[in-house]
């Protein structure tokens, strides 16, 4: 009784841990400097052999007007990174959101991730 | 004590042939110390209002999109022949037309939904190396060489407004793909770009 109850402890600490570390980082999403600005969803669709993904990021701030820039990695079956976007200057008023869209221009795009920079102030 | 005088002796010698000779910076590379650094050729570009690199990249990446996603290109039975026209620029500043449906051609071309026939400025050329090798069917040749499916055009336009703490400026990129045949325009879009200089703003 007591070793389950060792195990079950051991394990309920694990999933803490691998939850705590693991929860600051998401798959798709690089964030570079402060994160003033959140990513709350994204998504990918196909249109056609082109990969179309929407993106929707917020300025949780209540007081400040974020400016940012993203950019967009498009990762072909490989695992290659085959393009990038140029990098896009938005700017997000406080407690406010934008839809970003986005759709590459080359075929056979399985993947991506969202490259967000945020100025350090 | 002489073997510690050899040694040092050595040693001295070796790293002086080693380093004394080799280039600062390494291997491949040339003036390393100097002011001139590569930057990211896609970074976002804020040096003055003036029509720029992030402004041409923009462009090029929205209108190529929109193009892609137009159903005579995305449902199109097999790629359409297209010939890119002269792209207007009807501002007061100098820009490079040129460099923006020269962009625009290789993204649709990288798209593989595309086939595009030479500029008007190179047809000359092509059809004179076409013709010293099919003489004898020159017609045929200069048939191919005009018969394209799409044309496509394009303005660029800009209004500049000032004061003493702001300038403002608007561009506006619009291209339409034409019948060249029934003269019908198919497709049109366009990119808008606002540029606010402030004097009183530091940064962006």
């Amino acid at each position: 009784m007591s070793a389950t109850k060792n195990v079950l402890i051991v394990l309920s600490v694990s999933v803490f841990f691998i939850g705590f570390f693991s929860g600051c980082s998401s798959k798709n999403i690089n964030i570079i400097g402060e994160k003033r600005v959140e990513i709350i969803k994204h998504k990918a669709i196909q249109e056609g052999t082109f990969l179309k993904i929407m993106a929707e990021l917020e300025n949780t701030d209540n007081d400040k007007t974020e400016g940012f820039v993203y950019q967009i990695e498009w990762i072909s079956k490989n695992g290659l990174i085959k393009d990038t976007t140029p990098w896009r200057a938005v700017t997000i008023h406080k407690n406010q959101k934008v839809q970003i869209v986005e759709m590459t221009n080359i075929p056979d795009i399985v993947d991506y991730n969202i490259i967000v920079s945020v100025p350090n102030k | 004590m002489k073997t510690i005088l050899t040694s040092s002796i050595s040693i001295t010698i070796v790293t002086l042939l080693l380093s004394g000779c080799a280039p600062k910076g390494g291997a491949g590379m040339v003036g390393y110390d100097s002011n001139v650094k590569y930057g990211d050729a896609k970074a976002v570009e804020t040096v003055t209002a003036d029509f720029g690199s992030t402004d041409l990249q923009s462009t090029a990446e929205s209108l190529t999109q929109s193009l892609l996603e137009s159903r005579y290109i995305s449902k199109a039975p097999q790629p359409p022949k297209v010939r890119l026209r002269a792209v207007n620029n009807l501002t007061y500043e100098h820009i490079d037309t040129k460099a923006i449906t020269d962009k625009i051609r290789i993204k649709l071309l990288k798209s593989g939904q595309v086939r595009f026939l030479a500029d008007t400025a190179n047809l000359n050329q092509v059809k004179d190396e076409r013709e010293l090798t099919a003489a004898a069917t020159a017609n045929k040749v200069n048939k191919a060489l005009s018969d394209s499916d799409y044309i496509i055009t394009g303005n660029v336009r800009s209004i500049k407004k000032a004061n003493d703490d702001v300038k403002d400026v608007y561009y506006n990129v619009s291209m339409e793909l034409v019948d060249p045949q029934s003269g019908e325009i198919l497709w049109a879009d366009e990119k808008e770009i606002r540029k606010v200089t402030s004097k009183s703003t530091v940064g962006w």
